[in-house]
């Protein structure tokens, strides 16, 4: 009898918080706008947004290889990449924050930042985007932020929740950029 | 030769009726083509037969030297379509009767095909014109319908660009919403008009039907033609009418003319808009700021789905 009442306990648990694959309740200053199991998006009153994307993971995903996709592709389509540092989840899987800098198409400059974490199931990208002017404000929260979210899906052995941080990163001019791309070529 | 002992408008008026429902399926060119003259005087003569009275009377209103002899126009294209449907072994037995009967005005080969009837009398070329696919016949009548799925930065200045091609390049707005707008082109400026479009964004899709109405449009001025005909005949037969009962008759043969007249133009007028004016279909979305269409070659397509736009704006 205990033992039936102790696994739908943990089914329960399961069902509502534990099995899902990221959690992150809203930081001071944000309010929540839509939550799905994979895509949490929160908004401030100034336009900023904060928001979790959640993919399945693959075999070999580590933090690194993902890492290194992320920043590329990003490159690719005008953001510089500015600094990279090393963070951790609240739950203690491994991230790597990146922080860029991009000139939108209509010329205002914005600041983005992506911290990446890496389960076993999961990849999880944490990100806060906005007009450049109010980058400082929320940059200095983000590691806080990232700290305060819950990244699912690790396993006990051979985890990819503790990989090893990516190398030093740089993104590259994109291909066919006219002001941006010289503008990234300054960063690169 | 047959006497005045019967009076012969309910006669003309019988064969106008009967003579209607086959004036639609009368093509001029079809009939130029397949019936001579022979098999044109034989229907003629096969409708009212030698009743030499009736067509002294109908020859009288329409002498043979007037362009268009009444009864031979009305007469004879519904019979020229049953000669077609039933053969013209029976036309060319009552050629050989008319042949036979040298007093009878029928036959006299004056009779010309309806696009005949049009030229002056004698004149030998009406037969030409049907024969020869004329410069006027050169152009086809086509129905272009399409369309362009458009990806912008800005979807209301896209709507807002998309609005003003009519002033540019003609035609009119058909409907609009928030994200399509539909357009009815000048058919000749379509291929402009989507060109200068592809330039306002990602074209992801593009398609354009045709649809070839030649036949039928060439089939509904015929028939058009020859009801118009039929029409003035009546016209006339109602003006010589004797009784009530027979203008009555007249007037009903009349009224099924004329509502058929408006339909057939009707169709035209449509035609005539569908072919002038194409349909364009045009789509527009929203996508954010440079954000590339995925590539076919990425094995992880994830990262569109990061970014200031995917951040901010979703």
């Amino acid at each position: 009898m205990t033992m039936k009442r102790l696994l739908f306990l943990l089914a329960t648990a399961c069902l509502t918080t534990a099995c899902a694959t990221h959690k992150l309740e809203p930081p001071a200053g944000f309010a929540q706008v839509e939550r799905d199991d994979y895509s949490t998006t929160m908004m401030a009153p100034d336009h900023v947004g904060l928001n979790v994307r959640v993919w399945d993971n693959v075999k070999g995903g580590s933090l690194s290889f993902w890492g290194e996709d992320l920043v590329n592709k990003l490159g690719a389509r005008g953001y510089a990449l500015r600094a990279q540092k090393p963070v951790e989840s609240k739950n203690g899987v491994a991230g790597t924050r990146f922080d860029f800098g991009y000139t939108a198409p209509d010329g205002v400059e914005k600041f983005y930042s992506a911290v990446l974490f890496t389960s076993d199931d999961y990849r999880v990208v944490l990100q806060v985007a906005g007009n450049a002017e109010l980058g400082p404000r929320y940059l200095t929260r983000l590691d806080s932020i990232a700290g305060e979210t819950k990244v699912r899906g690790c396993k006990l052995v051979n985890s990819l929740c503790k990989s090893a941080q990516p190398g030093p990163l740089k993104t590259q001019a994109p291909p066919a950029q006219t002001e941006k791309g010289s503008e990234t070529k300054t960063e690169t | 030769m047959m006497t005045s002992s019967r009076p012969p408008a309910w006669i003309v008026l019988a064969s106008v009726l009967v003579g209607l429902p086959a004036c639609k399926k009368a093509s001029p060119t079809m009939a130029s083509a397949a019936y001579p003259d022979e098999a044109y005087g034989g229907a003629y003569d096969d409708d009212y037969g030698a009743d030499g009275e009736y067509v002294e009377e109908m020859s009288m209103a329409a002498p043979e030297s007037e362009p268009e002899p009444i009864v031979t126009a009305t007469a004879a294209e519904p019979r020229r379509e049953r000669g077609r449907l039933f053969g013209n072994r029976r036309d060319k037995s009552r050629a050989a009767e008319k042949k036979a009967k040298p007093g009878a005005v029928m036959a006299s080969p004056a009779p010309q095909s309806p696009s005949t009837a049009e030229a002056s009398p004698g004149d030998a070329q009406p037969q030409q014109a049907d024969e020869q696919p004329p410069e006027a016949d050169e152009g086809r009548h086509i129905i272009y319908t399409a369309g362009m799925r458009i990806a912008v930065f800005n979807l209301a200045d896209a709507i807002e660009t998309a609005e003003s091609i009519p002033a540019r390049h003609g035609g009119y707005v058909q409907s609009m919403s928030n994200s399509q707008v539909v357009l009815r082109i000048p058919s000749k400026n379509l291929r402009a008009v989507m060109t200068s479009l592809a330039g306002y964004g990602n074209v992801e899709q593009r398609w354009l039907n045709s649809q070839d109405v030649t036949a039928e449009y060439t089939d509904l001025e015929s028939r058009l033609k020859a009801l118009e005909k039929t029409h003035a005949q009546l016209l006339d037969l109602l003006g010589k009418a004797r009784t009530v009962e027979e203008a009555l008759k007249v007037r009903e043969a009349l009224d099924r003319v004329a509502a058929e007249l408006e339909v057939l133009k009707g169709r035209l007028r449509q035609l005539d808009n569908m072919t002038t004016y194409s349909t364009l279909t045009l789509e527009f979305y929203e996508r954010g700021p440079h954000t590339p269409t995925p590539s076919s070659n990425d094995p992880f397509p994830w990262v569109d789905g990061l970014g200031v736009e995917n951040t901010e704006w979703k």
